[in-house]
């Protein structure tokens, strides 16, 4: 029971310490966790590319590195404010825009911040690969930055948000980050529609390979890795909870493999580096709301469910010929979803407390009402306004060739049509 | 392009040439090249039917058809020059990319199989209907399309380019990306390999 306030005080740190109360040893720790949460970039890039064709590798890349550098500015300009700003109508924060003068809290608490929200507006780049254009998603991943992650956050992690008022526990993001980022990836394949020749014409789907499962293993490890400071910085403190934050991280991961191949096994189909992969990360974006507020078992059962949930995520939507490349819409809508509900189900001290359970369900329809709607709204916006759909000839030569002018693997271009010299010809035409 | 089909051109511009100006006889050369080339020779009535109810000259068509059935039978010295016997020798020499374009989907309907390849030149004919195409593009292809033994009228570059596109698009959707990938490569490999000259222009088409 002496859990029960260390855990509310938890949920509680975002509105404490921007009230400012960091010792260096804290600030240490936030800033180096910002750095690993940063440093999942990187794991979403090697994941996404790997998954991708050798033709549009480069372009994965490109949208994970910018989608970063747009979100750091759109998140400082106005999604900090709107997201941890003043908040006297429980919807909206109303000051802490563009930022010049603050105390040395809200400099880490804005660091960490701004990786949290590039890390929701990368998982859309993963599910529309290969298909829309630069500047159409990088529009989307400002507007998630700016408005559609900022105001949820708003209401759950915002100590006057509406839904943070009503007890909802999501500790480091499983519904505010991933489940946000995992619906307006389902939006934007909805809008962007699935790959050229995705499906026959009797819908059932084609396999199109990634070019590098090699790839997509260290992006799995990397993500993995940048968990630990995802998770275990949400304490923004440099405490000894730390410890039990990031084992429960690391169990649900290793449970969530381990439930994706369990799945292979009992449905007789071979065991795919790919959903293995996926199975682990589904395992860490469910433990995410409860890291802090459950016990080690409770945490491998989460991570395990969330891995059962990665296969069958992928085929129901195969099932409504939605062509998401890499798995995103399953690894973080549908996982987020069910850990918010296990950190309810779970919570330490008071385990299936139906009250609870209740403000958890409401936070996830709220979530996914707001996050698809709006992200399907913005990307019809962007369709029309500044295209998001690649053209067909852009598809033929690949999106490294037709928007960068450029090749992934100059040196080893055997069997691509689209080579260095071809890229190297695009550029001089332009 | 066959010597008789060059002839039975010229039979036509002769029999037709007393009756339409320049732009028309063009039109109407087109015409006969699209739907009635391949048909037997003095099945006229069909064709003369069609020009009469397009360029209105229903009063005139008796002498039409017979202007039509004498100038099939007349000697070769007698019949006007094919403008276009010519024409298709320089363009061939002055539009690499055109003949490139042909060669490149020469060797993907060899590699498709005749059932395939015609299933694809079939869905390229719709889409040529039912897509924003200039007339002049969509008499090129269709012509080329319904006897892809001859040659194709020289086209431009971005028409030629957009042609390429919708055939990876029927092959994407036919066969699925990855083999439509592999596709279009052997097909460019192969058509690079056997005509160096065009190497260049197909990089260009491409």
């Amino acid at each position: 029971m002496k859990l029960l306030p260390l855990c509310a005080s938890l949920l509680m740190l975002p509105a404490i310490s921007h009230a400012g109360s960091l010792d260096a040893n804290d600030t240490v720790w936030v800033t180096t966790a910002a750095a690993l949460v940063f440093f999942m970039q990187a794991g979403f890039a090697l994941l996404e590319s790997g998954l991708s064709r050798a033709k549009n590798s480069l372009n994965v890349v490109m949208k994970n590195y910018m989608d970063l550098c747009v979100g750091t500015l759109v998140f400082w300009a106005l999604g900090f404010g709107l997201m941890f700003g003043t908040n006297p109508s429980a919807w909206y924060g109303q000051d802490g825009f563009a930022l010049s003068q603050a105390s040395t809290d809200t400099w880490a608490m804005l660091l960490f911040q701004i990786m949290f929200a590039a890390t929701a507006a990368t998982i859309a780049s993963g599910a529309m690969a290969e298909r829309t254009r630069y500047v159409g998603y990088l529009c989307g991943a400002m507007l998630i930055t700016g408005v559609i992650y900022p105001l949820f956050g708003n209401w759950a992690w915002n100590s006057n948000g509406w839904l943070n008022q009503m007890g909802f526990v999501d500790f480091a993001g499983s519904t505010v980050v991933h489940s946000v980022g995992g619906w307006c990836a389902l939006a934007g394949i909805m809008v962007v529609g699935p790959r050229l020749g995705r499906f026959d014409n009797r819908g059932r789907p084609r396999n199109i390979p990634g070019h590098n499962l090699s790839y997509v293993a260290l992006g799995g490890f990397i993500l993995w890795f940048g968990w630990f400071g995802f998770n275990g910085g949400s304490t923004l403190a440099a405490t000894v909870d730390i410890a039990r934050v990031n084992l429960n991280t690391q169990l649900a991961a290793a449970a969530g493999a381990a439930g994706s191949v369990l799945y292979r096994l009992l449905s007789r189909r071979p065991i795919l580096l790919t959903e293995t992969v996926n199975g682990s990360l589904a395992g860490l974006v469910a433990i995410t709301a409860g890291c802090a507020t459950m016990v080690p078992g409770y945490a491998i059962l989460t991570g395990l469910v969330a891995g059962l949930l990665v296969g069958p995520g992928e085929r129901l939507l195969l099932a409504m010929r939605l062509d998401d490349v890499v798995g995103a819409v399953p690894v973080h809508a549908f996982a987020g979803a069910w850990g918010t509900l296990a950190a309810g189900l779970f919570y330490q001290g008071d385990l299936f407390d139906s009250q609870r359970v209740l403000v958890q369900l409401l936070g996830i329809v709220v979530a996914f009402s707001w996050a698809f709607f709006t992200a399907l709204i913005m990307y019809m916006g962007v369709a029309l306004l500044a295209g998001l759909r690649a053209p067909a000839l852009h598809e033929q030569r690949g999106l490294d060739v037709s928007e960068h002018a450029e090749a992934g693997y100059p040196e080893f271009s055997h069997g691509a049509l689209y080579d260095a010299d071809m890229a190297a010809d695009m550029e001089r035409r332009q | 392009m066959s010597q008789e089909l060059s002839r039975r051109r010229r039979a036509i511009i002769t029999g037709l040439s007393p009756f339409l100006n320049d732009t028309l006889l063009l039109e109407a050369i087109g015409l006969w090249q699209q739907s009635y080339a391949d048909r037997p020779r003095f099945s006229l009535q069909g064709f003369v039917s069609e020009l009469c109810r397009l360029f209105d000259l229903g009063e005139r068509r008796h002498h039409i058809h017979m202007s039509l059935v004498q100038a099939m039978s007349l000697p070769d010295n007698a019949l006007h020059a094919d403008p276009w016997a010519d024409q298709a020798d320089s363009d061939a020499r002055a539009h690499p990319c055109t003949q490139g374009f042909q060669q490149l989907m020469q060797q993907l309907w060899h590699a498709l199989g005749d059932q395939q390849a015609g299933q694809v030149r079939l869905d390229l004919l719709t889409l040529l209907r039912q897509k924003k195409t200039t007339a002049e593009v969509r008499r090129a292809m269709e012509s080329w399309l319904q006897h892809p033994q001859q040659a194709l009228a020289p086209l431009s570059m971005n028409a030629l380019r957009e042609q390429l596109n919708r055939v990876y698009v029927l092959l994407c959707e036919r066969a699925g990306p990855v083999d439509a990938d592999r596709l279009l490569k052997q097909a460019y490999d192969a058509t690079a390999q056997q005509h160096p000259s065009l190497a260049p222009a197909l990089r260009q088409l491409l």
